[in-house]
């Protein structure tokens, strides 16, 4: 209940952040209006400014947001909303030019006023923004230079489009309005400040440093930290941190799930990571005793948040990392709920965490069900992918009432989700994260 | 789909609709069409 109540309050803040300028100038006292298309040009370009700003939210990874809201629906909202910032501050001029064309000299960058001059590179800036962000792996920009370019961008975007606000000062002439863009500025920078120095410092006050290295099947390896000098912290089961071995501010940290136990009594944080790209590969070069940093917890991908008798676990590959931190630890809690983890992975020998899985199995009421993609000669399990005739096959009879948690790469989250709708499971019984949410 | 996916793909489209039906709102309140 009490995260009901945080999320609508936090999606009341949000709304009201982005159409109160715009509601109040409807409801209160204002200059004359004008042309139709001329109005709706500004209305559009209010709330192109007011969803700009606010693009700093959604990927800020605040604790307080993180906790309600997952972090790959945030980076999804974030996207799809930009987009349609981008189109509506498109839109801005484009009215103002259907209904006066002689309002197109202010593209002419040599003689018009600082105003449009200040608008239309924002404009610019968002447009690069939006493309560098849609079809950076097709433009192979490296994804560190590309968070340089973007934080740039964005800030060129949202201060030169504010300058032109105030510089137009038509609607910006009544105090209120002055009062709220500046306000909301004012939280922007905060968000801005937070993101770019404070957690930077609060992260290097707080190093980790790498305690083992294990090599695991399917090119994995397990990576173990301790605290260095400070008490670490606690997370819960399912959720995720950011890690890199480089200073904070450079920013090229790379999320992982935690893969351990999260009642531990040690202060020791585990992952498991698969050798996938630039960062990952590096991961076997790591030595006992050097630096690393850690951001996190972050995520709702939790079990704790649910008062359930049964749950569901659906993983491929290394989607199981967090699934294996929730076995570990509903096994350290000697839980004897009724469990089923369908695990698909491409071989048998490419299982992570095999052995260990069959001996949670024995301790638990644990019904692994591993599916793999080109099983072996002999191999008498599922085979294939995971679909709606190999859950039919191993789902409890009351599997309608239970919890089930879903992790791996988008397209086959879409499959599964596809599977839930088959065998009319309710929406909010399904929790899902995945990966590529950057 | 999860309840994720249902309130992401609501809050998107809520914000769009919104920003959509108040912008032609206020631009027929100033234009004098009300």
């Amino acid at each position: 209940m009490k995260k009901k109540i945080q999320t609508i309050l936090w999606l009341a803040f949000y709304f009201l952040m982005v159409f109160l300028p715009l509601a109040l100038l409807i409801i209160l006292p204002r200059p004359d209006g004008r042309e139709f298309l001329r109005e709706v040009s500004v209305a559009l370009g209010f709330l192109a400014m007011a969803l700009l700003g606010l693009q700093t939210i959604p990927t800020s990874r605040l604790k307080f947001f993180t906790k309600v809201f997952p972090m790959d629906t945030l980076y999804t909202i974030h996207h799809n909303l930009s987009i349609f910032t981008l189109l509506i501050a498109l839109a801005h001029p484009i009215l103002l030019f259907i209904n006066n064309p002689e309002t197109l000299r202010l593209l002419n960058l040599i003689v018009a006023p600082w105003r449009a001059r200040a608008a239309v590179v924002s404009v610019v800036a968002m447009l690069i923004l939006v493309i560098t962000s849609v079809w950076r792996e097709a433009l192979k920009i490296k994804y560190d230079i590309w968070r340089w370019v973007h934080d740039g961008l964005s800030f060129l975007a949202i201060g030169l489009a504010i300058f032109h606000m105030f510089k137009v000062n038509y609607y910006m002439s009544l105090t209120y309005q002055k009062v709220i863009w500046l306000t909301l500025t004012g939280i922007w920078l905060l968000i801005i400040l937070y993101i770019r120095v404070i957690r930077p410092i609060r992260m290097l006050k707080h190093p980790y440093k790498v305690a083992k290295l294990i090599e695991e099947r399917g090119q994995c390896w397990s990576l173990y930290f301790e605290p260095d000098g400070h008490k670490g912290f606690d997370f819960e089961a399912g959720q995720f941190a950011w890690l890199t071995t480089e200073s904070p501010f450079i920013f090229r940290e790379n999320p992982f799930s935690f893969s351990t136990n999260s009642d531990h009594d040690d202060d020791y944080i585990g992952f498991t990571i698969k050798e996938l790209g630039d960062f990952t590969n590096t991961i076997k070069t790591l030595q006992p005793g050097q630096t690393i940093y850690v951001d996190g917890p972050y995520g709702n991908f939790s079990m704790d948040e649910h008062d359930c008798k049964s749950m569901v676990f659906i993983a491929g590959g290394i989607g199981s990392a967090p699934v294996m931190s929730m076995l570990r630890t509903l096994a350290y809690r000697n839980c004897q709920k009724e469990i089923v983890f369908f695990y698909g992975n491409p071989t048998w020998e490419a299982i992570i965490y095999r052995e260990e899985l069959d001996e949670i199995e024995k301790k638990m009421n644990l019904k692994l069900v591993n599916v793999l993609e080109k099983p072996h000669e002999g191999w008498d399990g599922e085979s294939g992918f995971i679909t709606t005739d190999v859950m039919r096959r191993h789902l409890h009879k009351n599997y309608k009432d239970a919890i089930f948690f879903v992790c791996g790469p988008l397209p086959m989250i879409k499959a599964v989700q596809r599977c839930f709708k088959d065998l009319d499971i309710p929406p909010n019984h399904v929790f899902s994260e995945q990966y590529d949410m950057a | 789909m999860d309840i994720q996916h249902v309130i992401q793909r609501f809050f998107v489209i809520v914000t769009i609709v919104l920003c959509l039906g108040l912008a032609l709102l206020f631009g027929a309140v100033q234009a004098g069409l009300f």
